[in-house]
């Protein structure tokens, strides 16, 4: 919203502070002042000038040399203008040395061989309105020598740029910010004077309200007569400086009066009314009306119209009807101001898709009451003054406008509610200043009745905000209160702790953490249509970009688009990491995971949040141990939590986004897989423009975790241990892990004096020393080398060779009976 | 002096430093110790390392050691003879002990002048391990909440696909206000026709209500997580950070408000800073205002970050609206609350310097790995 220092000061009775202040001041009152701008400085320079003679230019044909009068002397000015008026006529003249708004600096030179000691400027060059064709001719008893700026007031002015928050319509008009301003000043407020047109006669049924539930009031004033003709100057620049752009005396009538008191209008040309008359309807489904921007719109049940005898011709409060709009040979107008209720508005305006100046301000609420029939009636005083119409007829129609409510304040629980000291009387007066109709009860609390203009003022709370505003927020000191009782201590939050966690771990192993879009295109997760089917996904039904977008159901899409970036400018290494959530629909096997404090009933119709942590780490080109270097880093980062595990072969079933063949996983001591790890699937790696890289890239389900228990201690055996190695020759697609695990739930299903258990130096029980596949890869038809080393020990003693020795020999037996007949083949010692 | 007890000793010991070995007396009367003698003398200054000394000493004094050998000779001899011999056998065994004893302190001091003689260029590490970092708003985060917590707020998150409901009618945004357009919103296609409507959470302001539902007051939370919102330019992301406080009780007023926000900006950076208001309007506060802060970098003085305003810009807050109570249940003539929030992102940007948004997301590791920690 543009508001006009010069406008805004003519309704205050005392001066307007300076530009700095005032901004200050209204943003103050809530009503925040994004942008000052002074506008128009150069038209202290320009001045009325008069034309005193016109002659044609003896080297051209479009140029004519004007002699003016500058109220000082007369000076001969070189024009090329088609509109320089006869001698007499008032022109815009800039002497040598004005600075145009353009950056143009006029000097004095020849044009054409023909000194020109100035220039006659258009209404565009002089940044006073759209109009380029022709210089700026001035009304005749323009008073030469004047200068521009205050021969035209507003020509030079300081432009506020406001915001304006939903809550104030009211602030959303000339009028409403000066009522605040002078509300906050204690000065008075000067509205307009009106004559109005109370004395027209009445015409039942020029206006029909169909709809009394949702247009609260209706006036209609038909008049006779009018010129329709350019706005006066003033007006036109008026509306220049606040940025719409001056189209004929009635349109802009409307307009300004909707700047000023932030009250739309429309004025139809009641020649094309079938019948000269309106009706206030709701719309017949599937009525047509072309509205003014030229699109033609299919109207519905719920949508209010201004109708004439027959069609529709306005969608009420927010746009009018081309058919009937004001045209140059208009002579017969219908004004109409009303009050449409807000909601049927915003309605509309939605589902048609349209913004207009009118539809925003009927949506958040105009005055039905003062304001309405004052800016009803400074819309017709200006009609009949600027296009000569004459009224012939009027008719005011009413139907259900909100009730004021009567809110009852009180000033002590003012003073506790803002921390500041706020008496009964000061209240009083304050919310008097605002037009708050105030009686005062003999308890000493404050009655009170909003004005029509502030339908923001609904409770108490609302009035403490109006006193706030106006005594000032820096009223307010900081004072700091104790809890009434004792808080509870916080319950633990795990999610919370183990996002923590998993950072600090990932971070602890050299990767950088990014923040990824918690949405990407669909696309993105073809690669999971077997897991996440798409039925699963979370869809957005009105995404930024056209096509179509899901929250991510998977953290690998976002790590790889990030990765690819930084490959492209040139990273000889990839590692990075992602904490966060993806979504999908339940499946219907459980509660949902939702985080927060509390569960809502309601919570079963929301998405799957699961918290996971990402990793993916990627070299130019590498081997097995990157992908092996992310399976450790997902076990660390688990074991940093607090869960025991080791890293295994991956679980049966697919697994989306992973190499098929190069993969693994990390199971935690009670057997649940919890992350996954690998090779990025060769599809997705060309995808990204990875083509070359080894990606490994590792998850773990974060949300799976329960609450770790606290480690207990492990006694350390201070007597000797005794240690076997086992190499074995494993043929592929048998992960070592498998033979580490069969080994460690055989023996834990063993009793005995002699177990296996941790080495001397702390080693686990069973370890993979080495591992050798022979030259070239070659070993034994595809086999490869696994060298395990096992430790055994006894409770309380040494362990002796021979019981040793018995166990190891037992074990290996039942080992490779286990693994003999595996369909991946055998397993061989060696 | 009474102390807490450390839990393990009772009471402090001192341990005495061990003696030094004895000195050479004179020298023996028997020819054949006086022989071993010297021959021990003589050996000892060729041995010159700890392995040397131990050969020697069990070249001597071991059980099978040629001095111990001599012991037998004792047998031969006269009670009288015996006694000197004896006595003389034991000091020239002391002198040897004491002498492999001062040798082997030699040999150490040695070895550790060598030691430190030593020079070795370590001013560049040629290969360092890389360095790890979580991201600046991750940082900041932890630094609001860590702020928070030691203020005594429970920190709590939500969910981000929420309820149309608790996203805006419990804040009193009702179906077709206005205040319905502040935020644009992303709605989300339902996963069944059910007609219930479900959004991406504009504001972490939802929590607000979830916290509430949870229990009675005193209640006393932040809530940190990512919000959306459907706007995409320079100043912003469609997906952000945003921090929400919460405090509600018997008699909280716009002055603790104050008084709180005043505490956080003063630890949050460390310094002294003013907060002011200026009245403002979110739908679930009133009064509403939004709050700013003394620019940190310039003190007020005026300098680019603060725009030469020597303020800052940095929530919004406000006086819990009735109308939020009613929604979940709490009675608004019984308690009142504040509430506030601002975007994280921001705050991380004004910390670390940081004028370009999109370098928040991205996930170039060139800014990433200006932050180890």
């Amino acid at each position: 919203m543009l508001i006009s220092a010069t406008w805004l000061s003519s309704f205050l009775g005392d001066e307007l502070p300076p530009p700095e202040r005032t901004a200050e001041l209204v943003t103050g009152l809530g009503l925040e002042v994004d942008g000052i701008e002074e506008v128009g400085a150069h038209t202290r320079h320009v001045r009325v000038a008069e034309v005193r003679s016109v002659a044609p230019h003896p080297n051209a044909n479009r140029l004519r040399i004007v002699r003016i009068f500058d109220g000082e002397r007369e000076l001969d000015i070189v024009c090329g203008a088609p509109n320089v008026p006869d001698p007499g006529g008032k022109v815009a003249f800039a002497p040598v040395g004005t600075e145009l708004p353009g950056g143009l600096r006029i000097e004095a030179r020849e044009i054409r061989g023909v000194p020109s000691a100035g220039m006659l400027c258009s209404e565009a060059e002089l940044d006073l309105g759209p109009d380029e064709n022709g210089i700026l001719v001035l009304e005749p008893d323009a008073p030469a020598g004047r200068p521009l700026a205050e021969y035209v007031p507003g020509a030079h002015d300081v432009i506020f740029e406001l915001s304006v928050t939903p809550n104030r319509p009211d602030a959303l008009g000339h009028v409403g910010v000066a009522r605040d301003l002078a509300a906050k000043l204690a000065c008075p407020l000067r509205l307009p004077e009106t004559i109005g047109f109370g004395e027209v006669a009445e015409q039942p049924d020029l206006v029909t309200l169909e709809a009394p539930d949702a247009c609260g009031r209706y006036f209609g004033v038909a008049l006779e007569g009018a010129k329709v003709g350019p706005s006066p100057l003033e007006a036109r620049v008026r509306l220049h400086r606040l940025g719409l752009r001056p189209i004929s005396a009635p349109v802009d009538i409307t307009n300004l009066v909707l700047l000023e008191w932030g009250q739309p209008l429309h004025v139809f040309d009641r020649e094309r009314l079938k019948g000269g008359v309106v009706r206030v309807r709701r719309a017949r489904g599937g009525e047509r009306i072309e509205v003014l921007d030229g699109r033609t719109l299919t109207l519905c049940e719920d949508d209010l119209v201004i109708a004439d005898a027959e069609d529709p011709v306005a969608l009420a409060g927010i746009m009018g009807g081309a058919a009937s709009a004001v045209q140059s040979d208009t002579t017969r107008l219908l004004l109409e101001a009303a009050w449409f209720r807000p909601a049927i508005v915003r309605k509309a305006a939605r589902r048609h898709q349209i913004a207009s100046d009118s539809s925003h301000r009927f949506e958040r609420g105009v005055d039905h009451g003062f304001g309405l029939e004052r800016a009803a009636a400074r819309a017709f005083d200006l009609l009949r003054a600027w296009t000569g119409a004459r009224p012939v007829a009027r008719c005011e129609v009413r139907g259900e406008v909100p009730a004021t409510p009567r809110i009852r304040f009180r000033a002590r629980r003012c003073t506790r509610l803002l921390g500041i000291s706020v008496s009964v009387d000061e209240a009083q007066e304050i919310l008097g200043r605002l037009g708050v109709a105030v009686e005062r009860e003999s308890g000493g609390d404050l009655v009170c009745a909003p004005p029509t203009h502030r339908p923001d003022l609904q409770r108490e709370v609302d009035l403490f905000e109006e006193v706030l505003r106006l005594k000032g927020l820096d009223a307010i000191e900081a004072r700091s209160v104790v809890p009434s009782k004792p808080m509870a201590a916080a319950m633990p939050n795990l999610p919370r702790r183990l996002r923590r966690g998993a950072q600090d771990a990932l971070a602890a192993r050299g990767l950088l953490e990014i923040v990824g879009w918690a949405f990407r295109p669909d696309a993105d997760f073809a690669f999971l249509d077997d897991v996440v089917p798409p039925a699963r996904r979370v869809r957005l039904k009105n995404p930024l970009r056209e096509e179509p977008t899901v929250m991510r159901p998977h953290l690998l899409p976002g790590l790889l688009a990030a990765a690819s970036n930084n490959a492209a400018r040139g990273a000889r290494r990839i590692r990075l990491f992602e904490v966060g959530r993806v979504y999908t629909w339940p499946a219907g096997d459980g509660p949902n995971h939702v985080a927060g404090p509390v569960r809502l009933g309601e919570d079963d119709r929301l998405a799957d949040e699961r918290q996971m942590a990402g990793v993916l780490v990627g070299v130019p080109s590498g081997d097995v141990d990157v992908l092996r270097g992310v399976g450790d880093v997902c076990l660390h980062v688990l074991e940093r939590l607090g869960y025991t595990g080791s890293t295994s072969a991956p679980p049966p079933g697919p697994l989306a986004g992973f190499h098929p063949g190069l993969v693994g996983a990390v199971r935690l001591a009670d057997g649940r897989w919890i992350a996954r790890y690998g090779a990025v699937h060769p599809d997705l790696v060309a995808a990204y423009d990875l083509g070359g890289w080894t990606l490994a890239y590792g998850e773990i389900d974060l949300w799976a975790l329960g609450p770790p228990e606290v480690r207990k201690a492990r006694p350390i055996p201070n007597q000797p241990g005794s240690s076997r190695d086992l190499s074995l020759a494993v043929p592929p697609r048998v992960h070592a892990a498998e033979i580490r695990d069969w080994i460690l739930t055989w023996a834990q299903g063993r009793d005995g004096a002699v177990r296996l258990d941790i080495g001397d130096a702390g080693e686990p029980p069973v370890e993979v020393v080495e591992e050798y596949r022979g030259e070239g890869g070659e070993f034994e038809g595809g086999r490869r080398a696994v060298l395990f080393r096992l430790h055994y020990r006894a409770d309380g003693r040494t362990v002796r060779d021979d019981e040793v020795d018995a166990l190891h020999e037992t074990l290996v037996a039942a080992l490779l009976a286990a693994f003999g007949d595996d369909p991946r083949g055998p397993l061989r010692r060696r | 002096m009474r102390r807490w007890p450390c839990g393990g000793c009772r009471r402090l010991r001192v341990v005495g430093r061990v003696a030094e070995a004895a000195l050479l007396c004179s020298p023996p009367v028997d020819p054949r110790l006086r022989a071993e003698r010297e021959r021990f003398i003589e050996a000892a200054r060729k041995a010159d390392d700890d392995a040397a000394l131990y050969a020697l000493k069990v070249e001597f004094l071991g059980k099978k050691g040629s001095l111990s050998k001599l012991r037998s000779v004792m047998r031969d001899l006269s009670p009288a003879e015996r006694k000197a011999f004896g006595r003389d056998f034991n000091t020239v065994k002391d002198e040897i002990e004491a002498l492999i004893d001062a040798r082997r302190k030699e040999l150490a001091k040695r070895r550790r002048a060598e030691e430190l003689a030593r020079w070795e260029d370590v001013s560049v590490v040629l290969d360092p391990v890389p360095r790890g970092a979580l991201h600046i708003v991750t940082q900041t985060w932890r630094r609001l909440e860590r702020v928070f917590e030691n203020m005594g707020f429970t920190v709590h998150d939500g969910p981000h696909v929420e309820h149309g409901k608790t996203n805006f009618d419990d804040l009193n945004i009702p179906p077709d206000h206005p205040a319905r357009d502040m935020q644009d919103t992303f709605f989300v296609v339902p996963p069944t026709d059910d007609g219930w409507e479900r959004v991406l959470r504009t504001h972490t302001s939802p929590v607000q209500i979830r916290t509430m539902l949870a229990g009675p007051p005193p209640v006393r939370v932040v809530a940190l997580g990512q919000v959306y919102r459907r706007d995409d330019d320079a100043t912003h992301t469609p997906m952000f950070h945003q921090i929400e406080g919460l405090y509600v009780d018997r008699d909280v007023s716009m002055a603790d408000l104050k008084a709180t926000l005043y505490h956080f900006v003063s630890a949050v950076f460390e310094t002294d800073l003013d907060v002011r208001f200026r009245p403002s309007f979110f739908p679930f506060v009133e009064p509403g205002a939004e709050f700013d802060v003394r620019c940190p970098f310039c003190k007020g003085d005026g300098c680019s970050v603060c725009k030469r305003t020597g303020w800052i810009e940095l929530g919004g807050s406000g006086m819990v609206h009735p109308a939020v109570f009613e929604a979940v249940g709490y009675d608004p003539e019984e308690v009142s609350g504040w509430a506030f929030g601002f975007g994280i992102d921001r705050m991380a940007m004004l910390l670390h310097g940081v004028s370009d948004l999109r370098l928040l997301f991205d996930g170039d590791q060139r800014f990433l790995e200006q932050f180890p920690c």
